[in-house]
């Protein structure tokens, strides 16, 4: 059922790039990474930036550190050096800041407040940096105005002394700078000198601030009291490292930068992937499996309380959609599901077989009715063409229906009319279906909806009801009906024939006795057993029906004689006659019959049946158990016959019957070769009949059987008998339609044949072509079956009979007999003698002999001669003797040869 | 602020001065030897001369000073502004109130009768003593000690005394102390206040000098002096005791008080202060 709700999908193509559309379209299936995987891929590639970030710094730095370190060590030196020069500077002009204070000046004036000056002011000048060693004043002598508190301050000055000094002294290394001291400085009288001295080392540790130099590796390389005056002074100062503070700074910064970066990132991280977690991660991973649930069909989550509104807006927007879409999902898919189930329970319930069927007419789908019609598992069904439910023979009917069907264009969306065709069922057997096949369009597919129907019953209620309106439900025969319609197709039969019909009335004597006696059990009994034995009794082709109540009819159609009609009258009273056996008794009914002859007494039907009615009447008037003509000659007539036929029956014990033989001569030589054997009838109540009258009757009778076997048997004991006279002579027999019927014709010809020790092939079949319009085939196979006998087939009367000439081709034929009415006139009338050498031609050309009957004149013989017929007969040559005149007349006529058999 | 501003100032007035017109630096050999200068502008014969004292320890480059010697200078007075020698030759900065200091008032009185003698010398025959805060005490003084005709009046702006800032308490303490270091000739540096400075180290002899003269005696003087005198304060002067201007009046003294001004007539004062020199010497013929 499901598969008839969905349509099976086209296949996929199987191109040879599969393999690559399956990976795109597997790729394309996978599903993207989360928001966590993306924050955490984030994160890594964050960290492997910043580690690969941090690696090439620490290794630029390194690089920096060596470059920026060689390159601060000299720098370094030089700053060293250019500090050391501005120290001298500094030096010499805290010197002549001294030398021109007016303080120190006043001290030339009055040195006793010397150590006041050089305790309390000397520190505190302006001008006086803080790491100043010492300042001593030396009058013009070079002698300190005091005793030097420093010992390295010399208590005199060598003079003249100009330059800086640098003394090292022990473990320290001091600037000496002297400037003059004067009263007048323009006029630079000088009264004395200052000397002030300064810590080299602790000024540049200390005082001065270096960018590249590293205060605690400045160092001189002066010898203990060594003493350099400047400018040399610089060439002795040296840097013996550089802290590449800058770098180490640098490199401080860096790492504290990275580390800050470090904790920063890793916090940012950490708050971003929980953020991207819980703010995005959780809730899309709760909103996806929110969505993944409703893929599955799981509505649950929908009703979960613990779904409650996520952090994120977007997220919470979707979600909210996402409820409310598939709330209306629900809706949609219950209706759906509602319609389905309708449909479903439709289809299912429906007795009508649902088939669709795609563009090639394989079945796609069906329900279970289609299964029950077709006797098929529904799966068995599908996948199947349609033709393979139908049958064989009606598959033209169903392509012709279903062409008219395409035809309809789609639009026209209604059922296309239905038609009966022969369904097949899974076990072969075959049974009315009706379908009605309707096109549709579905996802741009052309489908065709077949809606298939089991009209089994319906036919059989149709037959049933056509079988009603035209059968007699108790016995079975046809009734009045059917009657009516089967004498009018005798009458246009006989009417194209130029035959008889007969109507047979017949009513049963004694039934109303019979069934108020017996019951009408025994009545209904009675009339079943009538009509069977009348339908026993009557030809095939012949119709028996039933009237009503004891009435019945009989129809014998394309009668040639009416005395056929007597025979079958008496045979059909001759079975009503015998008792029946009715509720265990026996009970005689007999039947009085009427009999009306079409054309002769009538050609309307109602008047037929009307004058047999009459007849029967009148035999019922006349005691019963007789039948009655409407003609009252035809009464004499049917008497008449129906004496020749009893005196038939008794012909061949009384030995009335006769074999005359008439010659046939062989044109070619002149000599008689063959001959016919002719049955006569001497009957010695009736004399000499003609053949023309007893032969019909004979094959009538069925009589014509023994008589034939008798006439072959004769036949033969006579050729017999005059071959061993030595004459080879051939006989022909004629073989009548009745005896063709035979079943063992074949056997009983070879059982004669053989009894009469007969060479078969002295025999010649004479058939006429009338015997062949039944069945040819059948007459092929018999033909075939004795021509292997030995025996030789001939067609006898030729020209007159079957109008197809294809058995010719077919049959075993040795000899075309021309008949007699060709020959009659062959002289005098052209078209006769055309005919007749045609048929003289036909028998060249297929190789048969050809014999020509009814010779009577030499002119004739003379034409057919010319023609090149093989033989000859007739009374030209010899009326039909019996057999010693017969023998008397060959003897008197030359034989070619005497070939005959020993 | 204060000194870098004094020192700005100070750099500046090192190309203002020398650019005025005819103005010149004097020096000379005093006779305790010590050399000394004074800055010259001479002005119009028919207008006196003006002998510009600059404060306690300071110089003629003091801003306060420096104005008005610019202002007088310009409005065609001759002006005379000398450095007080205090014992620095040449001296052209202030002295620090912490160096030693080995000069007397006294020194300081024959030093200004020096230059006052200096502009007669050069036909001055009229001569004006100005003096800004000690220096119009040292004009006062000067005025007392040397009575040279050829001065005519002083103007004595911000006159203070010498206890003006310290507490007469310690003033008297001080001094005390200082006598008795004197008596015992112990000329042991010491450490004194005086006037704006807390720290001012000198012998007690030089100390002294200075030291005595307090509101008292400095109102005595002004009761004593021939010399015109005409007192100019600011009406702000923080230096001065509230009751000085009183104290003034009181003896007489003409006295005109600028209203908001400094001790120093700063900002718009300068002007309220050289009006009232201007009006001051006006009245000098």
């Amino acid at each position: 059922m499901d598969s008839f709700l969905n349509t099976r999908p086209a296949a996929l193509s199987r191109s040879t790039a599969v393999a690559g559309f399956k990976m795109r379209s597997k790729l394309a299936n996978m599903l993207p990474l989360s928001i966590t995987a993306y924050g955490l891929l984030f994160i890594l590639l964050g960290l492997l930036l910043f580690g690969g970030f941090s690696l090439l710094t620490v290794s630029e730095l390194y690089t920096l550190h060596v470059e920026t370190k060689q390159r601060n060590l000299h720098l370094a030196q030089e700053e060293l050096q250019d500090t050391v020069l501005h120290v001298l500077a500094e030096g010499e002009k805290l010197a002549m800041q001294f030398a021109e204070w007016d303080e120190s000046l006043q001290q030339f004036s009055n040195s006793n407040y010397y150590a006041y000056w050089r305790e309390n002011r000397v520190p505190y000048a302006s001008f006086a940096p803080h790491d100043l060693a010492g300042v001593e004043l030396y009058n013009q002598a070079g002698v300190a105005l005091a005793r030097p508190q420093d010992n390295d301050m010399p208590a005199k000055l060598s003079l003249p002394i100009t330059k800086t000094t640098l003394v090292r002294h022990r473990d320290s290394d001091n600037l000496y700078f002297t400037a003059p001291v004067a009263y007048d400085k323009q006029r630079n009288d000088i009264v004395g000198y200052v000397v002030v001295k300064i810590d080299l080392k602790k000024t540049l540790t200390e005082k001065q601030r270096f960018r590249f130099a590293d205060k605690n590796t400045i160092a001189t390389d002066l010898q203990d009291g060594q003493t350099i005056a400047a400018p040399g002074i610089v060439q002795h100062i040296h840097v013996a490292d550089v802290p590449n503070a800058g770098f180490d700074q640098l490199q401080d910064l860096m790492l504290s930068t990275l580390q800050r970066f470090a904790v920063i990132g890793f916090s940012l991280a950490a708050l971003l992937l929980y953020l991207l977690v819980h703010i995005f991660g959780l809730p899309s991973r709760r909103l996806s499996r929110h969505i993944d649930a409703l893929r599955h069909g799981d509505r649950t989550l929908l009703q979960d309380t613990r779904m409650h509104k996520l952090s994120v807006a977007e997220f919470e927007k979707v979600r909210l959609s996402l409820n409310e879409y598939q709330t209306q999902l629900d809706h949609r898919d219950a209706e759906i599901r509602e319609s389905e189930m309708r449909m479903r329970a439709v289809l299912d319930n429906v007795i009508e077989g649902i088939i669709t069927l795609n563009e090639q007419g394989v079945i796609e789908s069906c329900n279970p009715a289609a299964g029950r019609i077709f006797a098929l598992p529904e799966h068995d069904i599908i996948g199947r063409s349609i033709t393979s439910l139908i049958a064989d023979a009606a598959q033209p009917a169903y392509r012709s229906y279903r062409n008219e069907c395409f035809k309809i264009p789609l639009r026209q969306r209604h059922g296309n009319e239905a038609c009966e065709l022969t369904g097949k069922r899974g076990d072969q057997s075959e049974f009315p279906l009706e379908i009605s096949l309707s096109r549709m369009q579905l996802a741009q597919r052309q489908l065709s909806i077949v809606v298939a129907r089991d009209v089994t019953e319906r036919k059989r209620s149709h037959d049933r009801l056509v079988y009603l309106a035209n059968f007699d439900e108790l016995t079975g025969l046809p009734n009045r009906t059917l009657f009516r319609d089967r004498l009018k197709q005798a009458i246009a039969h006989a009417k194209r024939e130029e035959r008889l019909v007969a109507v047979i009335y017949f009513d049963l004597d004694h039934f109303k006795k019979i069934n108020d006696t017996l019951g009408h059990h025994a009545g209904d009994q009675l009339l079943l057993d009538a009509s069977k034995r009348l339908r026993d009794t009557i030809r095939e082709f012949d119709t028996v029906a039933r009237l009503g109540g004891d009435e019945f009819v009989v129809v014998l159609g394309s009668v040639r004689h009416v005395e056929q009609v007597t025979e079958i009258a008496t045979k059909l009273l001759q079975a009503l006659e015998m008792p029946f056996a009715l509720e265990g008794q026996e009970a005689f009914v007999a039947a009085s019959a009427g009999i009306a002859i079409y054309p002769l007494d009538d050609t309307d039907i109602d008047n037929l049946v009307k004058n047999a009615d009459t007849a029967m009447f009148r035999a019922k008037e006349q005691g019963g158990n007789s039948y009655q003509y409407f003609k009252a000659e035809m009464n004499a007539k049917a008497i008449h016959r129906l004496k020749m036929e009893s005196a038939l029956r008794y012909g061949l014990e009384r030995n009335e019957f006769e074999l005359l033989y008439q010659p046939r001569v062989n044109l070619h030589s002149g000599a008689i070769l063959s001959m016919e054997a002719l049955l006569r009838w001497n009957s010695q109540q009736f004399g000499n009949i003609s053949p023309v009258q007893f032969i019909p009757l004979l094959e009538e009778t069925g009589l014509i059987v023994p008589v034939g076997d008798w006439v072959l048997k004769t036949a033969c004991e006579q050729t017999r008998r005059w071959h061993k006279a030595g004459y080879g002579l051939r006989v022909s027999v004629n073989l009548s339609v009745r005896q063709f019927r035979q079943k063992d014709l074949v056997k009983r010809f070879r059982s004669i044949l053989h009894a009469a020790d007969f060479d078969p092939q002295y025999l010649e079949l004479e058939i006429t072509e009338g015997l062949l319009v039944e069945n040819m085939d059948a007459a092929v196979t018999i033909l075939q079956n004795l021509h292997d006998v030995g025996v030789r087939i001939s067609i006898d009367d030729f020209g007159i009979g079957y109008s197809s000439l294809s058995y010719l081709k077919r049959l075993p034929i040795d000899t075309i007999k021309i008949d007699r009415s060709f020959v009659a006139d062959i002289t005098d009338n052209p078209e006769d003698a055309v005919i007749t050498a045609a048929i003289v031609a036909l028998a060249r050309s297929l190789r048969l002999d050809v014999t020509a009957e009814g010779i009577e004149t030499k002119a004739q013989l003379d034409y057919l001669t010319l023609l090149g017929c093989d033989e000859a007969q007739g009374f030209y040559f010899s009326t039909p003797l019996p057999a010693q005149e017969f023998e008397h007349h060959i003897a008197q006529r030359h034989i070619v040869s005497k070939s005959a058999p020993a | 602020m204060h000194k870098l501003k004094s020192a700005i100032l100070l750099f500046l007035s090192g190309f203002i001065a020398p650019t005025s017109a005819g103005a010149s630096i004097e020096t000379a050999t005093l006779t305790n030897h010590f050399i000394a200068s004074a800055e010259y502008r001479p002005g119009q014969s028919s207008k006196p001369a003006v002998l510009v004292i600059h404060g306690f320890l300071s110089t003629r480059n003091f801003l306060t000073v420096l104005n008005l010697t610019t202002a007088l200078a310009d409005s065609g007075y001759t002006v005379l502004a000398p450095n007080l020698s205090l014992g620095v030759n040449m001296r052209d900065v202030s002295l620090a109130c912490e160096a030693i200091h080995m000069h007397t008032l006294a020194d300081d009185l024959a030093e200004i009768n020096f230059w006052v003698e200096w502009l007669v010398s050069h036909g001055h025959k009229t001569i004006v003593l100005l003096g800004h805060s000690v220096g119009s005490l040292h004009g006062l003084l000067y005025t007392l000690e040397f009575k040279n005709p050829a001065v005519k009046k002083l103007i004595a702006t911000s006159l203070v005394d010498m206890e003006s800032v310290i507490s007469v308490a310690v003033s008297q303490a001080q001094i005390k102390k200082a006598q008795a270091l004197l008596k015992r000739n112990d000329n042991t540096l010491a450490s004194y206040q005086l006037s704006y400075c807390k720290k001012y180290v000198a012998p007690p002899k030089a100390f002294l000098s200075y030291a005595s003269w307090t509101g008292q005696s400095v109102l005595h003087a002004l009761a004593k002096t021939s010399v015109p005198v005409e007192v100019i304060l600011g009406g702000s002067d923080s230096r001065i005791g509230a009751a000085w201007p009183k104290q003034l009046r009181n003896a007489g003294v003409n006295l005109h008080v600028i209203p908001g001004a400094n001790h120093f007539f700063s900002n718009e004062h300068e002007f309220d202060l050289l009006d009232s020199v201007m009006v001051a010497l006006r009245s000098v013929h």
